[in-house]
């Protein structure tokens, strides 16, 4: 777990360090990942602790206090309560220990491998096609002049300010099968009207398309200000190499910007993992059961707050942090090996 | 090659597209340069449609609404939508109710961020390092984890529809803000600190007379990104609001749909009408702290 968490604290260090010197501090912090953070004396560690705590400076604890006082209620013991949680069921507020009678009802349940599936299907391609549109659209726009870069980063990211239930409520209407403008445009080019988001085979690509549209604008300022941070001399040297633009962007660019693509897909999968608003504004999951576009976070809401099972929804909840937590784990690794360069 | 010779050579075409991209200060309006804009210009227009659609539905009467297909500019604008719904619901009282939840909680994340973040930066304490890591590794916590049993606690707290339930979990700005703040004081020189204590200045003294005003553009920061945040918001004060009138603005929208908000099912002008006003303020914000999207989202101001 620690050694997972300093791998992401590196990673967003990386993110974080994008200015003109952003390339060097990658480098550094390569090393320092490497080096723990804890001596591996014999002393034992509470004798360590103790010394150490006597000539601690006592005020950093009062000012970390508030932060850690809002984790442990509203973080830790939240967790330790949903555990608790996934081991009960509820009826009319009273609570009855079942043991695993709610991961059994929720691992039988068709409803759960469904919802994994789309979330799976869903963040896979937000994330993936969404970093490939970024890293295109920012080498687009990285070398033109900067009030075409304003511009264009601008309108890209003006989206992501307003609310995901604002834009959602938009396209809402843009899918509209009887009035909506995209059934117009897509009649200009010959296909005729769909209906967007109660056709099974379509709901999911229709949120996906949403999401993809009018989500890229932070990546795309990441990534730019991630290729500010190369030096200007490794494109030169490539190009008295004789290195196509192509072969540029794709053995300089691509490879230099790696710690920076990696925190986008890390925080981009945990985020779009937990998609939900979408699904709320535009299908409830729908449509047919189980639901075309019902995803994990929806199903925990519905589960909960429709449902009203609450065991099952936390069950449900852990199962999705575990998730999670393997897919940070299989990227940690991935990511750690391609370190070794 | 030489001027002259490579003009003598150029076909008319070639020409064409030299003085167009003169025109427009660009070297030469080359078929890939042609293509890069072409591809800008469609991901922009795809991006920033649903905003002017949103917009220009809002001023459409029901009408012409109604028909397909659909007009791409406001034929008879009105502001009709808006008056029915300032009407209808009580949306000065959803925005109002949204400004105090963010303000607040932008202003606890700005000041609770920036004690920690300063403590785990500059301040020697035993367990820092420990403590720091725990704190980091809660970041990949789902929040649906959190959310069922702090809706449980919340109802037995007897704060269901208050602005308590809205405000206090999380209103330090939890790890995140903190981490932001760390990384930028972690820049400030140490030696600053050290002259400040030999001259005799309390602890929280330093913190609020010389570490929080070198903090401005980390504060900025951390600021404008809550505010947007906590203004857009939903699922938590979607379950812990019931009455109309302590809802906020997202959730009121969200509800208008359905027709629970009010009596009646709303139509999509006046959906979108309030989807306008809700937007409109984060647009203003945008455009008035522009700089500090574009330099590189959460940190900009904040290397290292």
């Amino acid at each position: 777990m620690l050694r997972l968490s300093r791998a992401l604290c590196f990673i967003f260090r990386a993110a974080v360090s994008n200015g003109a010197d952003g390339w060097q501090l990658k480098m550094r912090t390569v090393g320092s990942l490497r080096s723990s953070p804890f001596s591996e004396s014999k002393i034992s560690r509470w004798t360590q602790f103790r010394s150490a705590f006597r000539k601690s400076n006592k005020w950093g604890y009062l000012f970390i206090l508030p932060l850690v006082a809002d984790f442990l209620f509203f973080t830790a013991y939240m967790v330790g309560f949903a555990v608790w949680l996934s081991f009960q069921q509820i009826s009319a507020g009273n609570y009855t220990f079942v043991g695993l009678q709610n991961f059994e009802r929720i691992l039988r349940s068709p409803a759960t491998w469904n919802a994994l599936r789309n979330t799976l299907s869903y963040t896979s391609i937000v994330v993936v096609v969404g970093l490939a549109i970024a890293l295109i659209l920012s080498e687009l726009i990285f070398r033109r002049s900067s009030k075409v870069q304003i511009f264009f980063k601008s309108a890209f990211y003006l989206p992501a300010v307003v609310s995901t239930i604002v834009i959602s409520l938009v396209w809402y209407w843009i899918f509209n099968p009887f009035y909506g403008i995209l059934n117009a445009a897509a009649g200009l080019i010959g296909i005729p009207p769909q209906n967007w988001l109660m056709n099974p085979n379509l709901a999911l690509s229709s949120i996906i398309f949403m999401t993809l549209v009018s989500s890229g604008g932070p990546a795309i300022i990441l990534l730019t200000a991630a290729m500010g941070g190369i030096p200007n001399e490794l494109w030169d040297a490539a190009r008295i190499d004789g290195a196509s633009d192509w072969t540029r962007f794709w053995r300089v660019t691509v490879p230099l910007l790696r710690p920076t693509l990696l925190y986008l897909f890390v925080v981009g999968f945990i985020g779009n993992f937990q998609v939900f608003e979408q699904i709320y504004i535009l299908t409830s999951g729908g449509p047919g059961f189980p639901g075309a576009t019902e995803t994990v976070g929806f199903l925990i809401y519905d589960s909960a707050f429709r449902a009203m099972q609450f065991g099952q929804s936390a069950a449900l909840s852990l199962l999705l942090f575990v998730f999670i937590l393997i897919f940070s784990i299989v990227q940690f690794r991935v990511f750690s090996s391609e370190l070794e360069y | 090659m030489p001027k002259t010779t490579s003009r003598l050579r150029t076909p008319f075409i070639h020409q064409l597209r030299m003085s167009i991209g003169g025109f427009f200060k660009w070297k030469s309006l080359a078929p890939v340069t042609i293509l890069a804009y072409a591809i800008l210009v469609i991901w922009a227009l795809l991006s920033l449609f649903p905003l002017y659609w949103m917009a220009k539905n809002s001023l459409e009467p029901a009408m012409s609404l109604n028909q397909f297909p659909p007009n791409l500019v406001p034929i008879n604008p009105t502001i009709e939508n808006f008056m029915i719904l300032i009407e209808r619901v009580p949306i000065g009282r959803w925005t109002l109710n949204t400004l105090i939840v963010s303000t607040s909680r932008t202003v606890g994340a700005i000041f609770f961020g920036a004690m920690a973040g300063y403590a785990f930066a500059k301040l020697n304490f035993a367990g820092r390092e420990i403590i720091f890591w725990i704190l980091m590794s809660t970041l990949m916590i789902p929040s649906f984890i959190t959310i069922i049993p702090q809706y449980q606690v919340i109802v037995r707290l007897g704060w269901l529809d208050t602005f308590a339930a809205l405000i206090v979990p999380g209103l330090t700005g939890g790890v995140w803000s903190m981490f932001l703040m760390r990384q930028f004081v972690k820049t400030l020189p140490s030696e600053l600190l050290e002259a400040a204590r030999i001259d005799g200045a309390t602890e929280f003294g330093i913190f609020s007379k010389i570490i929080l005003p070198l903090m401005k553009p980390a504060i900025a920061v951390l600021g404008i990104f809550t505010f947007i945040a906590n203004w857009n918001n939903f699922l938590w004060p979607l379950l812990v609001t019931t009455s109309n009138s302590m809802r906020l603005l997202a959730i009121g929208l969200s509800l208008l749909e359905g027709g629970t908000a009010s009596a009646q099912a709303a139509s999509q002008g006046q959906v979108l009408a309030g989807s306008t006003l809700a937007a409109i303020p984060m647009i203003i914000i945008f455009l008035i702290f522009q700089r500090y999207f574009l330099r590189g989202i959460t940190i900009g101001a904040i290397k290292g």
